[in-house]
């Protein structure tokens, strides 16, 4: 093409385009701010070119995160800006064709013009527009001039159209510059310490970007959509770069990134770590795509460029598969951040007659509300109240939480163990009417808890010295008696907000800067057009002594404006010590609140060397409660803290009733200072089995996990139709540190879901030799003690009445006694779940004490033996203090039928192991001693419960078990009675001639228990009462 | 004895009374074919179920041996017996009953210390007082018939 011909080009042109503008043709759409947009995306494109040029030079000799940032923020500019040009120019080839001007010219035809131009100047409306351009009368002339002069040299035709079809197509290869110079800068950051070897895993589907996303660009395809085009090309962007910047770990040579993603479920996370070999790749490919996508949406009607979004997606396809490097699983209880929690105003803080005095203690700070759905049409408000509370002092486990909202009471039971620190629950959902989109909500909350420990760190109910001597209230101490709080709340809630809480991001980042410290940041993207202002909350749990707590970290608050995005600085975290710890952040804005999640592993070489620590970090078991037939998943998860990999051997071991067995073995390599996930798998026959995984190494055996597993027979998979898991927290004791341990019972209804249906089931805890540990057997005569009641269900003193399909979460507190408990959680008779506390005693002197038989038949004697070891070389003097007996002294003081073998106990280095055998029986003075010496034998009102015996031996040993009083073998029943009252009468049948034996019989027996049985109900029954925690467990005294 | 063990006992008292009282008004209704033994029998019913009633409760306290009860009933079969020997007793029926329904509700209302306990006790008594009142009226239309 010669240069005049370029003139006419150019000056035909100035005649279309301002024509087109004034339509507002192609420019409608170019909206945005960067001034990529209209005749400003000519404008803009020489000053984006110029600003990528520059930061391309700055990345290339310094790629920290600012410019690199700049970098790929300029591209993506570019690459918009590319695509509206190809767009603009598409129009115009369509406006020009549209308006009739002619596209094909011949060489005479222009050669026509230019003669025509040279006689009778440019047409008034070129003119018109060349001076909108600033051109001078002039400059006009001189151009008409150079056309004169130069109308010789058209020598060839020129096709306009074909001109502006490649000029837009062009813009779109500029696009594809752009994006070059996007992973460039992408790969110049994130790459700079690119690993070589990467994982291999087996290959799985991508979990940030799905093929069914990208098969939605054939669909937008097809369908000629614009708008779902750019959506998911937008979406793909974000999630490869979410995967790459965000959740990428590691990155390897060639553009390969190792991320992690986290799934949740009701039992806990799941942690896997994915390597992506083509991430880079395909971002690279959708940048180049966006372009193409800009243009499409702007008015680009080329069909080339639909075909082009096809051959991506054919491209992009077989880029996104991943590699699956290893599964971790990980149970946490986790705040769960909801919508739209609105802080309410509190009421002055009630006083109740449990206002807890003592620590530890539990004080509410807020009462929240949040929205769970509005009915509009009925014109009723959903909402849930959350309450956050801080705990301080040490644990306390949550019993009970009581919601009242002036009308409706409801409670939960969350069963949650509060450590200290802050934390929330949330009430059952209740309805509000609506009023002109505004609710009034207002009420009053009530949380019980149970302390977990005593101040002194006695065991609860222990009084000073240990004993207890009395029976009056005022004899026993506060601690472990439930505690309450309230609180009061109202308030109104707008339900109408400018916000959209889906057009506002919020991500939290950590980044590992030091061995064991973590920096975390936060980023919050606002796209909606008005500015975001909010709270961030930002909590992690952190270690403490043998248990995480959760913290909050940094509060802050923060402000995003329309379309931009923040970056706060949350601080470091200082984890001490090798663990999983888990964040969350919180963004609490305009009456909304959005979460995330996450956690970080720390893995501390130990000092010295090149020390380092291979163990067994936890055993996950599913499924739960096996059958027989199932196929029972061990996931073990190993960590290794040594700079180095650890070939390591798993070999899982089952005990069972047909004896050992190696169920599994499992061989692999732990990356140096990594957690690795294995599965050993085992399906057992019917019983009860004891499973032990032993981890083992070069070095031999390192660490070993045991625990129980109940399998229950295939028949009873279709009778049982409620199952259930205890949950211990936590499931190792140690004697002298563990005073209680918490038992979450779950239970749930196999069948199909309906509320119109429900049974009532037993359910018990029971240990190995048949002690009923849990629930509190109560008498009929007295007030139901332990009372839950939630979705599906209600429980009260051990019968759950469950609704079909629902489930059902109960809790109660256990005392730790000196040896391992295997609990049983038994529904109607049925064992369903198994699990194990073990108890290690780390003290110089351990102590063991079994009494056998632990089910005592009422009467009978129970011996208890105490064995003591010496785990270190001196002498050591033991004195059997004081016995005590369901929270009672019997010992030295008290019935004579408790007899000790002998009061002291030398252990020495030559005689390291002793034991003292102590003998209860448990005969009416037993019992009436017990009871305080009552009018009448009450005996049989012990049978049922369980009793806490502690042997105080020294000053600070105590050791203790549970065994519970059965209804003796001698106690007869009714007709037993009967028929020893005829013989007796039939022996002196001459005298009472007119008597008859049954009814002797049974006015004997109305006599006898119907009077005391009346007197228990109205004055005696808190002989026992009196003896209990009211931890609602079936342990008296305990 | 404090306050809830002599409730307690009053409380034993009387159920056991009721509890004889009701049964041997059964047998003399019931198995007794004799005119003038069963209205003997029902004139000292107070006597002989409060004389059970008592040897019951002592069979409950230390050394707790239930034969004590089987006792009572012997010794209230013996008492029936000896009354039978006399024409007068059926004449002694209104003022036994004047006594009972007048000692009882004392017996009771002296259980005021323990509410619990004093409650009971009053629904006890006021079954006793009705069912005395109930053969005592029947005694009256026997005698008058």
């Amino acid at each position: 093409m010669d240069k005049v011909g370029a003139l006419l080009i150019g000056i035909i042109l100035l005649a279309i385009v301002p024509n087109v503008a004034g339509q507002g043709g192609p420019f409608a759409g170019a909206e945005n701010m960067n001034g990529t947009g209209g005749n400003r995306a000519f404008e803009a494109f020489w000053g984006i070119l110029g600003n990528v040029s520059t930061l391309v030079v700055e990345v290339n000799s310094s790629p920290d995160q600012d410019n690199v940032d700049s970098l790929i923020r300029w591209t993506h500019i570019g690459e918009e800006n590319a695509g509206n040009i190809s767009a603009l120019l598409w129009k115009a080839l369509l406006n020009a064709k549209d308006s009739g001007v002619k596209l094909h010219y011949t060489a005479d035809e222009l050669r026509e013009m230019a003669s025509n131009i040279s006689r009778n100047g440019l047409p008034p409306k070129t003119v018109q527009a060349l001076k909108e351009q600033g051109w001078s009368d002039d400059q006009i002339n001189a151009l008409i001039s150079y056309i004169r002069d130069h109308s010789n040299e058209i020598v060839g035709d020129f096709d306009l159209g074909a001109y502006l079809e490649a000029l837009s197509d062009s813009f779109i290869e500029v696009g594809r510059k752009y994006s070059e110079y996007e992973s460039w800068a992408l790969e110049k950051y994130y790459w700079r310490n690119a690993l070589s070897n990467p994982p291999n895993g087996s290959t799985v589907s991508n979990p940030y970007v799905s093929s069914s996303e990208v098969n939605e660009l054939d669909y937008a395809a097809s369908t000629r959509s614009t708008d779902s085009l750019l959506s998911t090309v937008n979406s793909l962007l974000d999630d490869i770069k979410f995967a790459i910047v965000d959740a990428g770990t590691d990155y390897y040579a060639n553009g390969g990134v190792e991320f992690q993603t986290t799934s949740f479920s009701s039992s806990g996370e799941t942690i896997r770590t994915y390597y992506w070999p083509n991430a880079l790749k395909a971002y690279r490919l959708v940048s180049e795509l966006y372009t193409v996508a800009v243009a499409l949406k702007n008015g680009n009607s080329n069909e080339n460029l639909w075909d082009m979004v096809r051959q991506y997606r054919k491209e992009l396809l077989p880029l996104l598969d991943v590699k699956l490097i290893s599964t971790v699983f990980i149970p946490a209880p986790r705040p769960s951040p909801s919508p739209m929690p609105t802080l309410l105003e509190l009421g002055s803080p009630l006083t109740s007659p449990y206002a807890p005095s003592n620590e530890p203690k539990l004080v509410i700070t807020d009462v929240k509300v949040i929205r769970t759905g509005s009915d509009f049409i009925r014109g009723v408000f959903k909402y849930r109240v959350r309450v956050d509370y801080s705990v301080s002092g040490g644990p306390v486990m949550i019993d009970w939480a009581s919601f009242n909202d002036g009308a409706v009471s409801k409670s939960s039971n969350p069963g949650q163990i509060a450590y200290p620190g802050a934390g929330s629950i949330q009430s059952p959902v209740f309805i509000v009417p609506l009023g002109d989109l505004r609710a009034s909500v207002s009420g009053v909350v009530k949380i019980r808890y149970l302390p977990m420990t005593s101040p002194k760190g006695e065991i609860p109910n222990g009084g000073p010295g240990g004993s207890i001597q009395g029976y009056s209230n005022g004899g026993y101490p506060p601690q472990g008696a439930p505690a309450l709080v309230m609180e009061t709340y109202h308030g109104t809630l707008s339900l109408i907000s400018e916000v959209d809480p889906g057009k506002v991001r919020f991500r939290v980042q950590a980044v590992k800067v030091g061995t064991e410290e973590v920096e975390y940041t936060a980023r919050v993207s606002n796209f909606n057009p008005v500015p975001v202002k909010g709270t961030l909350t930002f909590y992690s749990t952190l270690p403490e002594e043998n248990y995480l707590i959760g913290r909050v970290i940094n509060r802050t608050e923060v402000t995003v404006m329309p379309n931009s995005e923040v970056t706060v600085d949350l601080g470091t975290v200082d984890y001490t010590r090798s663990g999983t710890y888990e964040f969350t952040g919180i963004l609490s804005f305009e009456g909304f609140e959005k979460g995330y999640n996450g956690e970080v592993t720390i893995i501390t070489p130990t000092t010295g060397g090149d020390g380092g620590e291979l163990r067994i970090d936890n055993v996950k078991i599913g499924p739960l409660p096996p059958f027989e037939g199932d196929t029972v998943e061990f996931n073990v998860t190993v960590v290794n803290s040594y700079d180095s990999a650890k070939n390591v051997s798993l070999r899982l071991v089952t005990t069972g009733k047909y004896g050992r067995e190696l169920a599994d073995l499992r061989n692999g390599t732990v990356g140096p200072r990594s957690v690795r996930t294995f599965t050993l798998y085992w399906a057992g026959l019917e019983g009860d089995y004891t499973y032990r995984v032993e981890l083992s190494s070069n070095d031999g055996d390192i660490d070993s996990r045991e625990g129980d597993l109940l399998v229950l027979p295939y028949s009873a998979r279709d009778k049982l139709n409620v199952l259930g898991k205890l949950e211990l927290s936590p499931s190792t004791a140690y004697i002298g540190k563990t005073e209680k341990v918490a038992v979450k019972i779950k239970l749930w209804d196999t069948r199909s879901r309906s509320t119109l249906r429900w049974e009532n089931h037993n359910v018990e805890i029971v240990d190995g030799r048949g002690v009923v540990w849990w629930p509190y057997k109560g008498r009929v005569f007295e007030h139901p003690r332990d009372v839950k009641t939630g979705e599906g269900y209600m429980y009260y003193d051990g019968v759950l009445n469950l609704h079909y399909g629902f489930n059902a979460t109960l809790s109660t507190l256990l005392p730790v006694v000196n040896h391992n408990v295997t609990f049983y959680l038994v529904v109607d008779g049925h064992k369903v779940a198994a699990s194990r506390l073990t108890v290690i005693d780390d003290n110089p002197v351990r102590a063991v004490m079994s009494c056998k038989p632990a089910v005592v038949p009422l009467g009978r004697p129970t011996q208890c033996t105490v064995h003591f070891e010496l785990g270190n070389a001196g002498t050591v003097a033991l004195n059997l203090k004081e016995i005590d007996f369901g929270g009672k002294r019997v010992w030295p003081s008290g019935p004579d039928s408790v007899i000790v073998s002998e009061k002291t106990v030398t252990l020495s280095p030559t005689s390291m192991q002793r034991s003292l055998s102590i003998t209860i029986g448990t005969g009416k003075e037993f019992t009436d001693y017990y009871l305080n010496h009552p009018d009448f034998n009450y005996g049989y009102k012990m049978i049922g419960y369980s009793y806490l015996v502690v042997a105080k031996i020294g000053d600070q040993l105590r050791v203790s078990d549970v065994i519970q009083l059965s209804d003796p073998a001698e106690v007869q029943t009714l007709e037993d009675k009967a028929k020893n009252a005829y013989n007796i009468i039939k022996t002196i049948g001459d005298i009472c001639d007119d008597a008859k034996s049954g009814a002797v019989g049974i006015a004997e027996t109305a006599v006898s228990k119907g009077s005391r049985e009346l007197a228990w109900m109205a004055y005696y029954h808190t002989l026992l009462e009196n003896q209990d925690t009211l931890d609602n467990n079936n342990i008296i005294g305990g | 004895m404090d306050g809830g063990s002599w409730g307690a006992l009053v409380l034993g008292i009387l159920w056991s009374f009721i509890i004889f009282f009701i049964g041997i008004a059964i047998v003399a209704k019931l198995l007794v074919g004799n005119s003038w033994r069963q209205r003997v029998l029902l004139s000292t019913l107070p006597i002989l179920s409060l004389e059970a009633s008592l040897c019951a409760i002592a069979s409950m306290l230390p050394p707790e041996d239930p034969d004590l009860i089987l006792f009572g009933i012997v010794i209230a079969y013996i008492l029936y017996r000896i009354f039978a020997r006399f024409s007068w007793v059926p004449r002694l029926a209104g003022g036994v009953y004047v006594v009972f329904e007048a000692l009882l509700p004392l017996l009771a209302l002296s259980t005021f210390r323990v509410r619990s306990l004093f409650l009971v006790n009053i629904v006890l008594v006021t079954i006793a007082v009705l069912l005395m009142e109930v053969v005592r009226r029947e005694l009256k239309r026997i005698r008058d018939a």
